[in-house]
């Protein structure tokens, strides 16, 4: 009788362990889970960062920038359209810079004909994907006799072959 | 023999509690977890880009007062535009452009946003739209003119 009550405790300890054990490897997995896509979004955002980067260091090539940080000047970009010597020189697959605000309704490419009545400037065309970033597009404008800058809100997006 | 039976019910319900305070912590511990990290703010490069690329932006308002940086200074010395406020063109002009440059809505990337311009506790410009739930992502910029005037814009996504 002392014995079967024995086994009765032991067989009730070793369930209790049992369940223990399973409730902690559900607590690890459920941790585990939560740290691999914690660490994904990290590597993901890390790699947009990284791609926004590259789009500003783009942007801020002499061959673009209007002279301030952000700031591309479109004039430049009219020139650098005709020149497909240039194709060759730019450190991605395509380069593209889109006028976002002000709005409009339909894409426009700029040639010298309707230039600054249009609002995308394709510098070089190609890549699979593409990543970009805000940048201040300026131009020069004459306005009652005097020349000002004037800026709108673009944005410039870089092309990658996808490995 | 009754008293013997009384202490191992006394025994097994010690053990039982134990074992719901340890999982009781464990489950509060996770749950801080879960509920703190949606709250926290990433720094975003593309955010912050917008802002600094935003402050060049064109403006109709005076002879001196050219750009949003300008019309930013212009707004914190309460001066005035040839259409009115120069507060009321600053606002509205963000208003439109965060809208339309990054597509707030509930369908889209970012579902809210909230986009302030002050200096220290004095609120320039305030704007907010949108289901303000879910992870959050924003930058900040400082103009600096005499005083300092932060501008910083939160996305939620």
């Amino acid at each position: 009788m002392v014995n079967k009550k024995g086994q009765f405790k032991i067989q009730q300890t070793a369930f209790m362990l049992l369940a223990l054990a399973l409730f902690f490897i559900l607590i690890f997995v459920f941790w585990i889970s939560i740290k691999t896509h914690g660490m994904k979004t990290t590597a993901t955002s890390l790699e947009e960062e990284k791609a926004i980067l590259a789009v500003e260091s783009i942007a801020g090539l002499t061959e673009f920038s209007c002279g301030k940080q952000y700031c591309i000047d479109s004039d430049k970009l009219m020139i650098l359209k005709s020149m497909k010597d240039y194709a060759d020189f730019w450190p991605a697959n395509s380069i593209k810079i889109r006028k976002v605000y002000p709005e409009s309704n339909k894409e426009v490419e700029c040639t010298l004909s309707n230039y600054p009545n249009c609002n995308s400037y394709t510098i070089k065309a190609g890549g699979e994907s593409s990543v970009g970033t805000f940048v201040a597009l300026c131009r020069q404008e004459r306005i009652n006799g005097n020349s000002r800058q004037v800026c709108d809100l673009g944005r410039i997006a870089i092309g990658y072959d996808v490995k | 023999m009754r008293l013997i039976k009384l202490r191992n019910a006394q025994e097994e319900l010690v053990g039982f509690g134990i074992i719901i305070v340890l999982v009781a912590i464990i489950a509060l511990i996770f749950l801080g977890i879960g509920l703190r990290s949606p709250s926290e703010m990433k720094n975003s490069l593309e955010v912050s880009d917008f802002i600094y690329s935003s402050l060049s932006y064109s403006v109709d308002c005076q002879e001196q007062i050219t750009n949003i940086n300008d019309l930013i200074v212009a707004c914190y010395n309460s001066k005035g535009c040839k259409q009115g406020e120069s507060c009321e063109l600053l606002k509205s002009t963000y208003e439109d452009m965060i809208e339309s440059s990054l597509r707030i809505g509930n369908e889209m990337k970012y579902k809210a946003y909230i986009f302030r311009v002050f200096s220290g506790d004095n609120t320039l410009v305030f704007l907010d739209n949108g289901n303000k739930t879910g992870s959050l992502t924003g930058a900040s910029a400082r103009i600096l003119s005499g005083e300092t005037i932060n501008v910083s814009l939160v996305l939620y996504y």
